[in-house]
């Protein structure tokens, strides 16, 4: 599992360079915003929106090849389901450092 | 340009479903909240919506309930995340097109936008069908957008409850037998058989085993007394012979209902509904039908026109035998402009009959639409009608004196068949002197 798959997103755009660093600039800022709610969800204790929320950021993870954030942010929707919240946490924390990461791969392309 | 209401609460993944759907040539409306989404499924038309299932507030399922109030014939496609199908499912249940599941395959969610883009053509091209046939007045199934099948829905309709025979007129495949199924269909003895007799083939056997004079017979096994217990349609009653003519006439004497029911003799009760291609009354000046028998049949008789001279019929019961016959993974072909002045120019000499087999081979080709050329030769040959909608190949030529008076005598004709002859009520009809009448019939 790649921390980025490139080749996903720009096949689906029809290789269209420009669009993809577009799209993942939208991804790149949306992604924390996503992870910051289902964090302030958790600590509200609204479960529903904290699976929201990981939902979310599983699709848009997966969108643009981002495959480990995605796989945690799956994990960690189901969590949400099973109202498992020291998993939830462990599961966001992994999912904060894997944003790092990925914008660690982008920089450094 | 088709058009597609696109609903997904998260950014990047809008942005990449949009570029996806623009790089295909589709007018995307991009949404990023399902309450704006309902605003616009309000405010435009769409061929397709495309929504996330899981979105905060308004979700992809409340999408797609608003759509099928104010948008029943769009289709509507779910997005949902992998593994979580079972949601989208549901979502079918409750009559999603399909779903697509992200991330997103491009080949794989382009042929889904397809597929539902295909179905929501047939939809409309169906829907525009049936608007088509239900444009159409009529009457138990029957297509009257003529002022001649109106008249004769109207006489259907005053006919179907009462029980008395009834006698169709008309040329060979105008529709006798289709009007006689709708009198059955809307009488008290619709839920009992409908039984055709062909007068110019029945054999004695037959005909004493469908109109016993005795009190039981196949037909009416298992009725009892008083009971409805079907219609007999008999065909070409002008070909039936001298006996069984005086049978037909004992057996309406006694086992119909009567509408003065001091008259009724009891047992299990037909309707009899006869068919003629010839006009009874000079059959009886030939002495080939019984008037006693005539005289039952006559008050309550109708003349139904040739398809020719009711032309306004001829596209929608087109389109009614084409979407019988068509192909269903095909649909109903659409039929060009020439194509339907050839159709409606044309003689029909074989009336409705001719008209539905034209109809069938049609269908049976599997066209997507029928042109001009994909008619038979003897429909393309068919002179353009003048704008009264009445020019005919032999009118080609005439002088407009000789036209107008060649349809004026076929108009009084058509009124004198439809008063039974009778030149009094005709000219009465018709507001001019018996004398006039004469004269427009041509000295007759």
């Amino acid at each position: 599992m790649k921390i980025l798959n490139r080749e996903f997103l720009l096949s689906n755009l029809m290789n269209d360079e420009n669009l993809a660093q577009e799209i993942m600039e939208v991804y790149v800022q949306s992604a924390p915003e996503l992870l910051g709610r289902a964090d302030s969800s958790l600590a509200e204790g609204d479960m529903d929106a904290v699976r929201i929320n990981l939902h979310s950021l599983a699709g848009a993870s997966a969108n643009v090849g981002a495959e480990r954030l995605a796989a945690a942010a799956t994990a960690g929707e189901k969590s949400a389901i099973a109202a498992d919240i020291p998993n939830v946490k462990r599961h966001i924390q992994m999912l904060r450092e894997g944003y790092q990461e990925l914008i660690d791969v982008i920089e450094g392309s | 340009m088709i058009k597609i209401l696109l609903v997904d609460d998260e950014p990047s993944l809008l942005m990449t479903l949009t570029a996806i759907l623009q790089k295909q040539d589709y007018d995307v409306t991009a949404m990023d909240n399902g309450s704006d989404a309902l605003d616009q499924i309000m405010a435009r038309d769409f061929d397709l919506i495309l929504t996330d299932i899981k979105m905060r507030e308004v979700d992809g399922l409340q999408v797609l309930k608003h759509a099928q109030i104010h948008q029943p014939r769009t289709p509507v496609l779910m997005i949902t995340a992998h593994g979580s199908v079972e949601t989208a499912v549901n979502a079918m249940k409750i009559g999603a097109f399909d779903y697509v599941t992200k991330p997103f395959k491009v080949d794989e969610l382009l042929m889904t936008v397809e597929r539902a883009l295909r179905h929501h053509e047939i939809v409309v091209e169906n829907t525009q069908l049936k608007n088509k046939l239900a444009g159409a007045e009529g009457f138990a199934g029957l297509i009257a957008v003529s002022e001649y099948m109106r008249e004769a829905c109207v006489f259907a309709q005053q006919v179907s409850p009462i029980e008395n025979p009834v006698l169709l007129i008309g040329d060979k495949g105008v529709g006798k037998e289709a009007l006689a199924r709708s009198i059955h269909l809307q009488g008290e003895h619709s839920r009992s058989q409908f039984s055709v007799l062909d007068c110019s083939l029945v054999s004695e056997a037959e005909f004493n085993q469908l109109l016993p004079l005795s009190s039981t017979n196949k037909f009416s096994a298992g009725a009892s007394e008083d009971q409805p217990c079907g219609t007999i349609l008999l065909s070409n009653i002008e070909q039936l012979n001298f006996d069984f003519q005086q049978h037909l006439l004992q057996f309406i004497q006694t086992r119909t209902k009567k509408t003065d029911s001091r008259n009724s003799k009891g047992g299990t009760r037909c309707r009899i509904i006869a068919t003629s291609s010839s006009d009874p009354r000079s059959l009886i000046s030939d002495g080939l039908i019984n008037d006693e028998l005539y005289e039952k049949l006559e008050p309550l008789s109708m003349y139904i026109a040739p398809l020719r001279d009711r032309r306004a019929d001829i596209m929608p019961l087109f389109f009614m035998f084409l979407n019988e016959q068509s192909q269903a993974e095909k649909g109903v072909p659409t039929v060009g402009k020439t194509s339907k002045q050839a159709l409606e120019s044309y003689q029909w000499p074989r009336n409705v009959d001719e008209l539905k087999e034209t109809a069938k081979n049609l269908a049976a080709c599997g066209l997507s639409h029928i042109d001009r050329s994909d008619l038979p030769e003897r429909i393309q040959a068919a002179t353009p009608l003048l704008d009264d909608g009445s020019a005919s190949n032999d009118d080609r030529g005439r002088s407009l004196k000789s036209f107008l008076q060649k349809k004026e005598a076929e108009y009084v004709q058509s009124v004198l068949d439809r008063v039974g002859g009778d030149k009094q009520a005709a000219a009465a009809a018709l507001n001019i002197s018996e004398q006039s009448l004469n004269k427009k019939l041509g000295g007759k």
